[in-house]
């Protein structure tokens, strides 16, 4: 094996395979086949045939150019910088490809390629891209040992052709690597895996975590395709909501007193952003900038320390629902809430009570809609934990501890009433209550607290008919100029009970038609629609008799992955539900007007092989993600702790075990030899001591054997075998030597025999066969078969028969 | 201590051309040596990597950075203990011949074997002189632009496993006469990552001496040169040989009886013997005078217009040229048996008288080695008939031209080197380039 050659190759498929990661953690795939293409002709142009290689000026040309497209990249199209500087070094390494390289240009190229696994590194969270490093490290690993090998004979072949310059140049240094060089290149190789992997799992787990940077360095604009899914605003007519891809999006596990109460048929709804504006030109449900206006920042360590001192008295810790939400890799400022799947009645709206992650510094909360959001842009992988409170929005306690507070249980400074206590002042928390509402030019009323969430523009009669209609139908009664009344919760339910019965869920209704509004469209006309439009008819039929309602966008978590135990979020799922605003004492509760059977047949879990093991791959993906990618400081305590822990707990077994053992030992002379087992033990004792004598000498006398055989120095392997096979030398020189026969260390097998049969040619012919047979096994690589074993047995017996004449 | 076989074919003389005293000589096995440890080459390299992640890790936070700081760290780890553990257990012995040739390959190995437990990769085996890794720059063989080497020979074994001995050969090529001194030698690796580069040094004196550069002479010089010499003299005029009749005499008791004979027995009446002539082979009786210093423009070359042309040495260059091709000539005629007598004149050297013998032609190439041109003794030189004298100016091979200087002798003009010689002057490296279809290297090729 020619280590240049191979190395040359390996360089190569180092280049390939990081370009290939780069695109791929990108996700650029026109990039890859461009780049992998170029790339790949690059071996037939340099390597072929022809073996082409561009000129130097061509070379830096086209770095020049790479140095243009850069600066372009990041003024102009204002691309991230690393995705730009991984183009860049793209662009470097396959121009250096086409070129004629010396070991500068091989180490410029293996640098390149470094860097821009570095750049890939930061981009990508995907377990693809952790399998490409893996495979990347290993090919780093050889490439950098051959790297070494050829540029140190190159070197030397260098300082030889300086030194005799003027004369012929000197033969290069052989780079042919043989077996064992291989092996033992192989082995070496192994070494510095495993040491190296062992330092980095301690490095990994030292270094402390600061958490996210605050630069922007692309996430949020990489060329990665967009998430269809969860959108912070809705436009109805635009199709559903639920059509995105079907990559996971986030991974919920729920857990109650500590325990996982995630369960297959369980699902929860991931509560994203709560719309409480209706635009009714664009027929687009936003979030109102007096909503807007409230978030309030938090610092998320404070928070995880007293996690409802700032909105509301805490309940019994028991009952409270902890969820840990790992975003994979999300483009938005959104964090998610969960809320329970509502039954008839409802579920209590969401409401915060912790909040801790280790990749936030702050976000903001609102105390009106309970909507978080994170300050800075969510960079890759985030986990987060939130804590709410274990409650039914009809056994709501009158204190208002464990519910979210409708608007006008909230003071000016928009607190809960019940807590009583402001919050600390933020420099970058606006006043949503001290501008005075102004209607818009248009005529649009401009939203404040007054009628947060109460305004409903489109067809305000028809629909208050409707409502009307269904309310009475229930029994019910609503003025719509009230502001509370006791039976809003019932009234909210009877109108999404009428929905759910009423209407049809169908991902595939035709648009509404040019000037319609959806809502009313889908309400009067067509009766048939996705979430969306249900949500939306059920706040335009609650805020039509006075009840406040507003739309909520998230997801419906209902696919359960059982091999980890919780539920996988795809953007897929996306859904839309609606929240009122029950009143004093009972606040926001959560109403799902979609029919529920037919969102469960949507969102369920898929069954069969394929879905099997695609959710095995997906676990292990989390897995990937949550304990490399996402690995965060409350991670590292853990792992540190449990580390700790384990070691301690062996510590302590050893030393309880030692103990044991000495006071044993101290204990036998007590026990006397009386006891048949102190006699057992002795004697095993004993045994073992023999045992281990007799396994020593044979060692001993083995070394010594290949020691006189002169073989001790070969590989194992090769050692063994020979020693075997050669024994009869061995016994040959004993016999030769009980009769004054020594051959000297100096002297070779051959020599000896010669010198032996031309002493007495007669007695020592079978030394000179059995050394010919020495050279056949030792040097020949022949084997000891039965026919040559036959023949040495013939020739040792004769020639001791020689001696015994003799001697006799 | 002999090493390797008991001759060696030197340079361009493949065939028959042998040193029988160019004995390799092996230096003793050296076993300790002193190590150091500096940053290798590609040290800072890594080092700057290193850092890079490390920023790139802290900047961003991303993980898999930190896996990466982490394996970069465990490499470094890695060339610390390999550092410390490699050549630890390292025997080193210089091979190296008593006697090379200027421009001819001086053999020059290196036997080392590991005795320690950890395999060798990327090694370099170096000759030093003076202090530091850089000392041969001001002393040693190598120092200076007139020095016999133009940099310390170099060596490199890819991999040397446990227990194992190999040699290793250091492409050394001696550009000028005279005596070489080796004084230590050093071997390092920095493997696996040129991060950490280890050193050990082992002194180990030696010495080989370096002939002048020898060439090939025109055949018809020497066959010129022999005939001068007279052609009668190429048989003794003495009896008791085999190879023609010389002449008759009494019968001794213990001649052979077919050296009888028995015509001129049987007409004189007593027993006469035959006697037959002994050969003599030729003589060559060689006097290099280098008492002067030539003139640069004895050795111009002679224009149409018998002016010195533009090609002009200088005289120290016509000396060694003089003493190169008296060095020649000694290995040629040697070659084909002639009996070789030398004389020096100018520098303190030995005086030879006309024999065959390889130790002969070895101890007069010595001699020509030897010669320290800055000593020399302006003594007048007595040359007569038959002499053939190597002087650095201007000669003549025949007729011989009295008055010259030299007498009655043959002059052999050094500044006429290339009508005495087959292989030109002024010996150069002969490249020719071709692009490798791997690399596109540039594979040097040439020489004589």
């Amino acid at each position: 094996m020619n280590i240049l050659q191979l190395f040359h190759r390996l360089v190569y498929a180092q280049v390939l395979l990081g370009i290939t990661a780069s695109c791929m953690a990108e996700r650029n795939p026109g990039l890859l086949l461009a780049a992998g293409a170029v790339g790949a002709m690059s071996w037939y142009v340099t390597e072929g045939p022809r073996s082409r290689t561009i000129p130097r000026w061509a070379v830096n040309a086209g770095a020049l150019g790479a140095v243009a497209v850069l600066a372009f990249e990041l003024t102009t199209r204002r691309a991230d910088v690393v995705a730009a500087m991984g183009h860049f070094t793209m662009a470097l390494q396959l121009l250096m490809l086409y070129a004629r390289k010396s070991d500068r240009e091989y180490a410029q190229l293996l640098v390149l390629s470094l860097l821009q696994m570095i750049g890939a590194s930061v981009l990508s969270v995907s377990m693809i891209y952790g399998v490409f490093l893996a495979a990347y490290c290993v090919l780093a690993l050889a490439t950098a040992l051959l790297f070494h090998l050829s540029a140190s004979a190159e070197r030397v072949h260098q300082a030889n052709r300086r030194a005799a310059a003027g004369g012929p140049a000197p033969p290069r240094p052989a780079t042919v690597a043989g077996p064992a060089a291989r092996r033992h290149l192989r082995r070496l190789g192994l070494v510095i895996a495993a040491v190296s992997g062992g330092v980095a799992v301690a490095v990994f787990l030292a270094v402390p975590r600061t958490g996210k940077t605050s630069l922007d360095l692309g996430g949020a604009t990489s060329g990665a395709a967009p998430q269809a899914g969860f959108t912070e605003t809705v436009r109805l007519g635009a199709g559903p909501i639920g059509s995105g891809s079907r990559e996971p999006l986030l991974n919920l596990t729920v857990r109650s007193r500590g325990q996982n109460i995630g369960w297959e048929n369980d699902p929860w709804l991931v509560r994203g952003a709560a719309l409480d504006a209706y635009d009714t030109q664009n027929h687009t449900w936003y979030r109102s900038p007096f909503a807007l206006a409230s978030d309030r920042v938090f610092d998320v360590r404070q928070f995880g320390r007293t996690p409802h001192d700032d909105v509301a008295p805490p309940p019994d810790p028991g009952n409270r629902y902890t969820a840990e939400i790992a975003l994979r890799d999300t483009r938005q400022r959104v964090l998610f809430g969960v809320v329970a799947t509502p039954m008839r009645l409802g579920s209590s709206g969401f409401h915060l009570l912790g909040f801790g992650s280790d990749g936030l510094g702050a976000f903001a909360l609102s105390p009106i809609d309970q909507q978080m959001r994170a300050t800075d842009p969510i960079l890759g992988p985030l986990t987060y934990q939130i804590d709410w409170p274990v409650t039914r929005p009809h056994a709501a306690r009158r204190d208002g501890i464990g519910r979210p507070p409708g608007i006008d249980e909230l003071d000016p400074d928009l607190t809960a009433t019940a807590l009583g206590r402001p919050p600390a002042a933020d420099p970058r928390t606006p006043s949503p209550a001290a501008p005075p509402a102004r209607d818009h030019a248009d005529g649009r009323r401009v939203i404040d607290r007054q009628n947060y969430a109460r305004l409903w523009e489109v067809e305000p009669p028809r629909y208050r008919r409707l409502a009307q209609t269904v309310l009475r139908q229930a029994g019910l009664e609503r003025d719509p100029e009230a502001r509370h009344t006791p039976d809003d919760l019932r009234a909210a339910a009877a109108l999404a009970d009428h929905l759910r019965r009423r209407y049809a869920y169908d991902l595939d209704n035709p648009p509404a038609r040019a000037g319609a509004d959806p809502t009313s469209v889908f309400l009067f006309e067509s009766r048939r629609g996705h979430c969306e439009l249900f949500a939306a008819a059920l706040v335009g039929l609650c805020r039509s008799v006075g009840i406040p309602a507003r739309m909520v966008t998230g997801f419906h978590a209902g696919e359960f992955n059982t091999l980890g135990g919780y539920y996988v979020v795809r953007p897929t799922h996306a859904h839309a539900w609606a929240e009122v605003d029950a009143g004093p004492g009972v606040g926001w509760v959560t109403l799902d007007p979609t029919p529920g059977d037919e969102v469960r047949a949507i969102h369920r879990t898929p069954d069969g092989l394929l879905a099997g093991l695609r959710q095995a791959y997906e676990h292990v993906e989390f897995a990937w993600i949550r304990l490399v990618v996402a690995f965060d400081q409350r991670t590292r305590q853990d792992v540190l702790q449990s580390v700790g822990q384990t070691f301690r707990e062996t510590r302590r077994g050893g030393a309880q075990r030692l103990d044991d053992l000495i006071a044993a030992v101290r204990r036998l002379p007590a026990l006397g030899l009386r006891r048949p087992e102190a006699l057992v033990m002795l004697l095993c004792a004993a045994g073992l001591l023999l045992a281990g004598f007799v396994a020593a000498r044979q060692v001993l006398a083995r070394r010594r054997r290949l020691a006189r055989l002169r073989i001790d120095r070969l590989p194992a392997a090769e050692r063994r075998g020979l020693g075997r096979r050669l024994g009869f030398y061995l016994r040959m020189l004993d016999l030769l030597e009980r009769h004054g026969y020594r051959r000297p260390a100096w002297q070779s097998p051959a020599a000896f025999a010669a010198e032996l049969a031309e002493a007495n040619p007669l007695r020592f012919d079978p030394v000179v066969a059995l050394t010919d047979t020495f050279y056949e096994v030792r040097y020949g690589d022949r084997p000891l078969d039965p026919e040559r074993r036959q023949r040495v047995r013939a020739h040792l017996k004769q020639l001791e028969a020689s001696f015994g004449r003799t001697t006799g | 201590m002999s090493w390797g076989p008991r001759s060696e074919t030197v340079g361009f003389w493949p065939l028959s051309f042998e040193f029988v005293s160019m004995v390799q000589r092996a230096s003793q096995t050296t076993v300790g040596g002193r190590s150091s440890y500096r940053l290798g080459s590609g040290g800072v390299l890594y080092v700057l990597v290193t850092g890079v992640i490390l920023a790139a890790a802290i900047y961003t936070q991303a993980n898999l950075l930190f896996w990466g700081f982490g394996l970069m760290v465990g490499g470094a780890l890695v060339s610390a203990l390999h550092a410390a553990v490699a050549l630890s257990g390292l025997r080193v012995r210089r091979v190296v011949a008593r006697h090379g040739a200027a421009g001819e390959v001086l053999p020059l190995r290196y036997e080392i074997e590991n005795r320690a437990w950890w395999p060798v990769f990327a090694l370099t085996v170096r000759e030093a002189w003076g202090k530091g890794s850089r000392g041969w720059r001001k002393a040693g063989p190598a120092a200076g632009p007139h020095a016999p080497l133009g940099g310390p020979p170099e060596a490199w074994v890819m991999h040397l496993g446990r227990g194992q001995t190999t040699q290793a050969v250091a492409p050394c090529r001696p550009r000028r006469r005279g005596r070489i001194g080796f004084e230590r030698v050093v071997v390092s690796t920095s493997f696996p990552f040129s991060f950490i580069e280890k050193r050990r040094s082992f002194d180990i004196a030696d010495e080989a001496l370096v002939f002048p550069v020898l060439y090939r002479v025109r055949r018809s010089l020497l066959t010129t040169l022999a005939a001068a010499d007279g052609e009668g003299g190429r048989a003794a005029a003495r009896a008791g040989g085999s190879e023609e009749f010389y002449g008759l005499r009494a019968y001794r008791p213990g001649d052979p009886p077919r050296t009888i004979d028995w015509k001129r027995t049987a007409r004189v009446g007593e027993p006469v013997s035959r006697e037959l002539t002994t050969p003599r082979p030729p003589r060559l009786r060689l006097v290099l005078d280098l008492r002067e210093t030539p003139p640069i423009a004895a050795g111009g070359r002679r224009g149409a217009s018998g002016t010195p042309g533009p090609s002009i040495d200088s005289g120290r260059q016509l000396e060694e040229r003089a003493i190169s091709l008296a060095a020649s000539l000694i290995c040629e005629a040697h070659l084909r048996g002639h009996r070789v007598a030398l004389r020096v004149l100018g520098p303190d050297a030995p005086a030879f008288r006309a024999a065959h013998h390889p130790d002969h032609r070895t101890r007069m190439l010595e001699t020509l080695a030897d010669l320290d041109l800055t000593r020399r003794n302006q003594a007048a030189g007595a040359e007569s008939a038959g002499d053939v004298v190597v002087w650095p100016g201007r000669g003549a091979a025949l007729p011989t031209r009295p008055g010259f200087g030299h007498g009655r002798a043959t002059v052999l003009g050094a500044a006429d080197f290339e009508r005495y010689v087959t292989r030109p002057t002024g010996w150069t490296e002969v490249t020719s380039t071709r692009k490798t279809p791997a690399a596109g290297s540039v594979a040097a090729e040439g020489g004589p």
